[in-house]
């Protein structure tokens, strides 16, 4: 395979997908060396985002080998059941932060850098649907 | 293919929107009871009635509401009025007339430290009282431009960070030439805030109590100016702060006044003019070191050695058995005072003494507190009732000056420490406290108080003799009164002959009254095991021995078994850090939490139905019905069988409440946090949040049951108009270390101070209809690793110090809900230790009424709901996916017996609940509505619609870029009119 012509034919919208997997692979990264002390404390199960994160990479990756026309429409849902998996973990912060309370305990400045990262790779993968994946636009599907 | 791309733009965002809006879905369901209770449809429309406020009729009005908003911030006012501390008075308090010009100095004075942040509720900035406005409504001018700097920082510790380790004081760089040039103009007074907070979920550091370098470095620069002829240190928050250099930077006078709340500052502004004349008293010790006590050398961050269980890493051991705060300093005292169990050796004495000195120890006393007024008093008899088994104290206060004053009654108790103790280990502290009165006494005048004290509070637990139980020992009792714990300690001494050496707390030589100090003999010469060998609650049940398993001895391979600190031998056994422990088999073992196993025998939940439960009574029973059924009557049962399991799993699981139930109309109803005020608003007037009132050590310090059971009733008026009937408060737990970060929750170092708080609080909330969940039963002294944190301590400090705070909520207190906690009674979690919640709980003590968990969701191997319900718990608390998890286990395995659980939880939520407001409230017309929420409506509306935009955007993207590719491919061979970019491979 020749990887230089694979990449030379890549389109704005996988260069996008692809920058989107990096920044989800740090995000995975900080999540599981944060997430201990970053969420409310009855989240304990905080690595389940990061998991999540690496899902959409390792499909970036099979993609750039097998391209389909709709390659960012999967990273669309994944990053987006990603945020669910965030939204669902740091309410009881927000609500702490807005009442000035240490109730739930967690980090609302992380909390929100969570949210906020996946956020940005839900827009991401969203503008990457609206460009095309190869140059060429040969697809397999 | 544009059009292509746009679609498939537009399904992007279509998927993405749908996502989202499930996602929103799921989170609304998950928090149903806070929206719910947001909208105010907790309730089902019930109105609760029961208000002192309310009309003739019992409704909540407008105009009610109007008064109880202006009693409550009066109240607040009050509290901290008869609740703050002075400790420290030279004469310069309180201020006169003229000393109205005043300079605010300490970061903290213009970031006042409320509350603790946790349970309570959020502030009402536009009525909300800071130091500025306090001290200038009160009359003051204060140095503003000092104030306003300070406001404008960011070194402010407290809520406002949630900073548990920083005292945030500002750095001397801060005070430039130009704020130093305002303190000429308020230099008639410089009157100094320190502040320290703790929280939940985190403790202080250790050192955290000490003076910080910035704040030495204020006082330093207050000193050198020369501008204050009077310094005044004011101690805002909980934690007791080493204060040994109040000399050493010629402080006037110190006030503790704790957590004021959001609107209780103008009661110090009133102190300080003498507008109210202080009268509160400590709910735990100044000491010295804030470290060496011996509860402090085991205190923290441990970790077990070897494989251990999901959240059972940690461990804390008690090993200062029931030497915990006054306990330890004046039994110590006593002891080197008479020579005996090597007390006076420099072990775990202050730093760099040769010996131990209470002065060197303790800069003020538990119970200790100064007045503007005089105080004599006299112990004039002690009588004891045999029939009613108590004792009564008649003491006589004098006041010796011209000012009117409310003055703390204290009677403390002695019990022999017998050889008997020596030999088997039953400890015994020098002093501790019997109960206490507060008495107004006009200026020179004289009043008369009597204190009604039970002798089993006298008694002593005896874990080693047989199965172990209460114990009343011959022997000479001293009954002594004081200023403090130490004083009466300094007065028994002085009866049993001690007449040289005895100090106060400055070191300065104390002479012991005969008349503070009476003597009572029981006229027994053998130990008496069968006065209290049965509960006094329940007279058929026997107080035996149930936490053998919280002593760590109990599990701890011979070379990891400890000794506890006994009073015989303070340099031999005067703890020392258990750093290293190692899990062993039996230790991994039993922190296992997963416990419960279906028996072979157990019913089947299926073969049930129609019998056990869904069962159609020829006459119906509802909530209503229940109202004056005791619960033994056989129709609780008959109730709860008529639920179906999906029934029977709606009122174990609270979502900020309980939803209603109705196949029995039962109302739902909220669960508010507290206990520093609730975390709700009100339903009438503005609408505003429930008072933040100042918080218990305050009402402790008060030493007033009056004011007490006051806070208790302004408590649940504020719940009747926030149609709250359930809330997780009051907090009980000692406060074991100067280091208890929730200690703004809890009431005092004292077994028997929390004991009569707790209850009179608890009580006048009873009264008023409101449920309180006293929290969090038990051993939960430290945030650290609280949840899952295995905690050893011997059975007689279970029940003299840490149980009898408890017991005195749900006996004297009459609570009819209580809250176990995160942590592990040795290796068993709260939740789950049968003995405590089984045995003691509806054994002992007879209760009665329901039982939450602290909010924690499933977690294996230790908060397991199969396990939870066995061993007694009702409602899970903030965890409303617990009923999903106990019905998939009754339905997998076929369970009748947890089903039998289960209906036993609702029988306690329901006979709780129809003592509560809501039973009170409930009319014969009363049904519950079973209606969607509008806002779930709202809610799946919009996510169908949503989904079928993105189902139909993919569908138009798949059809103009598949189906009419195909029409393309053919253009392309007829006239290879569209290029190649949309070629597939």
């Amino acid at each position: 395979m020749n990887f230089k012509e694979l990449f030379k034919n890549k389109g704005v919208g996988y260069w996008i997908c692809t920058g989107a997997a990096v920044l989800s692979l740090v995000m995975a990264i900080v999540v599981f060396a944060t997430s201990g002390t970053a969420l409310p404390g009855v989240h304990t199960d905080g690595y389940v985002i990061g998991i999540v994160l690496l899902i959409p990479i390792i499909v970036q990756a099979v993609l750039t080998f097998f391209p389909v026309r709709f390659a960012a429409l999967p990273s669309v849902l994944l990053y987006s059941v990603a945020l669910g998996t965030v939204i669902l973990r740091i309410p009881e912060a927000v609500a702490d932060y807005f009442n000035k309370v240490a109730y739930q305990g967690g980090n609302f400045g992380m909390c929100m850098f969570y949210f906020a990262g996946v956020l940005a790779l839900v827009a991401a993968s969203v503008a990457g649907c609206f460009f095309e994946q190869n140059k060429d636009g040969k697809y397999l599907i | 293919m544009k059009t292509s791309k746009l679609w498939l733009g537009l399904s992007g965002v279509a998927t993405f929107l749908f996502t989202l809006f499930i996602i929103i879905t799921m989170l609304a369901n998950t928090f149903a009871g806070y929206i719910n209770d947001f909208f105010g449809l907790t309730g089902g429309g019930l109105a609760l009635k029961g208000s002192a406020y309310g009309d003739a009729d019992g409704n909540l009005t407008e105009e009610g509401w109007s008064r109880l908003i202006k009693d409550s911030y009066d109240f607040c006012v009050q509290e901290v009025e008869e609740g703050s501390v002075l400790l420290k008075n030279d004469g310069a308090l309180p201020l006169k007339s003229d000393e109205r010009k005043v300079t605010l100095f300490g970061n903290n004075s213009a970031h006042t430290i409320w509350r603790s942040g946790a349970g309570g509720p959020t502030p009402n900035a536009e009525y909300q009282i800071d130091m500025a406005k306090a001290f200038t409504d009160g009359g003051f001018q204060i140095n503003q431009k000092l104030y306003d700097a300070y406001a404008g920082t960011s070194y402010g510790a407290g809520v406002d960070l949630g900073q548990t380790n920083n005292v945030g004081e500002a750095p001397l760089r801060f005070y430039t030439n130009a704020l130093k040039n305002t303190f000429k103009d308020f230099n008639d007074v410089a009157i100094v805030t320190f502040a320290r907070f703790g929280t939940e979920n985190v403790d202080p550091p250790k050192g955290i109590l000490k003076l910080d370098a910035n704040e030495e470095a204020l006082l330093k620069l207050i000193n050198e100016s020369g501008q204050f002829d009077k310094i005044i240190v004011l101690l805002n928050g909980p934690l007791a702060m080493e204060l040994g250099w109040l000399e050493k930077y010629n402080v006037n006078a110190c006030l503790w006044f704790g957590n004021p709340g959001y609107y209780g500052l103008p009661g110090v502004v009133n102190l300080l003019k003498g507008e109210a004349n202080p009268s509160g008293h400590n709910t735990f010790t100044f000491a010295a070191n804030s470290i060496g006590s011996p509860a402090m050398q085991n205190w923290g961050n441990y970790n077990f050695m070897g494989n251990t269980p999901n959240m059972g890493g940690h461990y804390v051991v008690y090993k200062e058995g029931i030497y915990v705060g006054y306990k330890y300093y004046e039994t110590r005292y006593e002891d080197v005072m008479l020579n005996q169990g090597k007390a006076g050796s420099k072990t775990g004495a202050i730093t760099g003494a040769e010996a131990w000195k209470y002065q060197d120890e303790v800069c003020f006393p538990f119970g200790f507190g100064l007045s503007y007024s005089e105080y004599t008093q006299t112990l004039d008899s002690l009588t004891y009732d045999s029939d009613k088994d108590t004792f009564t104290a008649t003491v006589t206060v004098k006041n010796t000056n011209n000012l009117a004053g409310k003055a703390s009654v204290q009677l403390y108790a002695q019990s022999p420490y017998t050889d008997y103790d020596k030999t088997s280990g039953v400890e015994k502290a020098a002093i501790q406290l019997m109960g206490y009165e507060k008495v107004d006494v006009p200026a020179n005048g004289t009043e008369t108080v009597k204190i009604e004290v039970d002798r089993y509070l006298l008694t002593s637990y005896d874990s080693v003799y047989g199965d172990g139980g209460y114990i009343f020992e011959p022997g000479t009792y001293y009954f002594a009164i004081g200023n403090g714990a130490h004083e009466a300690v300094n007065h028994v001494l002085g009866a049993k002959g001690v007449t040289e050496g005895l100090v106060d707390h400055e070191g300065k030589t104390f002479t012991a009254k005969a008349n503070c100090v009476k003597t009572y003999s029981p006229g027994i010469t053998e130990i008496d095991r069968e006065t209290y060998k049965n509960s006094p609650y329940a007279e058929s049940v026997a107080v035996e021995n149930q936490f053998n398993d919280a002593d760590l001895n109990y599990w701890a391979d011979d070379n990891q078994k400890i000794k506890y600190l006994t009073r015989n031998d303070w340099e031999a056994t005067f703890p020392t850090e258990v750093k290293t422990l190692r899990a062993n088999e039996r230790i991994a073992k039993g922190l296992d939490m997963a416990q419960y196993k279906k028996a072979a025998d157990a019913p089947s939940f299926s073969a049930g139905k129609g019998s056990v439960y869904e069962v159609e009574l020829d006459t119906p029973l509802t909530f209503k019905d229940m109202q004056g059924v005791p619960y033994d009557d056989e129709r609780w049962d008959a109730l709860v069988s008529q639920l179906s399991l999906d029934d029977l799993i709606i009122s174990i699981a609270d979502q900020r409440g309980i939803q209603g139930v109705a196949t029995i109309q039962k109302p739902g109803n909220t669960i508010a946090e507290g206990p520093e005020g609730l975390l709700a608003k009100f339903t009438k007037g503005d609408k505003r949040a429930a008072t933040g009132f100042p918080t218990l050590p305050t009402v402790a310090a008060s030493w007033d049951h009056k004011l007490q059971t006051k806070y208790g009733d302004m408590f649940a008026e504020e719940a009747l108009f926030c149609g709250v009937a359930m809330v997780n408060a009051p907090g009980c737990n000692t406060i074991r270390t100067p280091y208890t970060s929730r200690a703004s929750e809890y009431f005092s170092e004292d077994a028997a101070l929390s004991y009569y708080s707790v209850s009179n609080v608890i009580l006048a909330m009873r009264e008023k209809g409101l449920i309180c969940n006293v929290k969090h039963c038990f051993l939960n002294e430290q945030e650290t690793n609280r949840q899952g944190v295995a905690t050893f301590c011997n059975e007689q400090a279970i029940r003299e110090i840490y149980l009898k705070p408890f017991e005195g909520a749900l006996t004297r207190g009459k609570s009819l809900g209580i809250m176990t906690a995160y942590n592990r009674i040795g290796l068993q979690y709260a939740a789950t230790h049968v003995p405590l919640m089984k045995n003691v709980l509806r054994g002992e003590w007879g209760y009665e009424g329901s039982i939450i968990d602290d909010a924690l969701p499933f977690r294996a191997n230790y908060s397991v709901g199969a396990d939870m319900l066995m061993a007694g718990t009702n409602i899970w608390c903030l965890d409303g996916q617990r009923g999903q998890e106990i019905k998939n286990s009754i339905i997998n395995n076929d369970d009748g017996t947890l089903l039998k659980a289960l209906q036993e939880a609702n029988k306690r939520i329901f006979f709780a609940l129809i003592h509560s407001s809501i039973g009170g409230s409930i009319g014969e017309d009363f049904k519950v509505d079973e209606s969607m929420p509008w806002w779930q409506a709202v809610l799946v509306t919009v996510d169908v619609v949503i989904g079928a935009l993105a189902v139909a955007a993919i569908v138009v993207f798949v059809l103009n870029t598949y189906f009419k590719k195909s029409k393309s491919t053919v253009e392309i061979s007829d006239g290879n009119k569209a290029g190649g970019k949309d070629d597939e491979l």
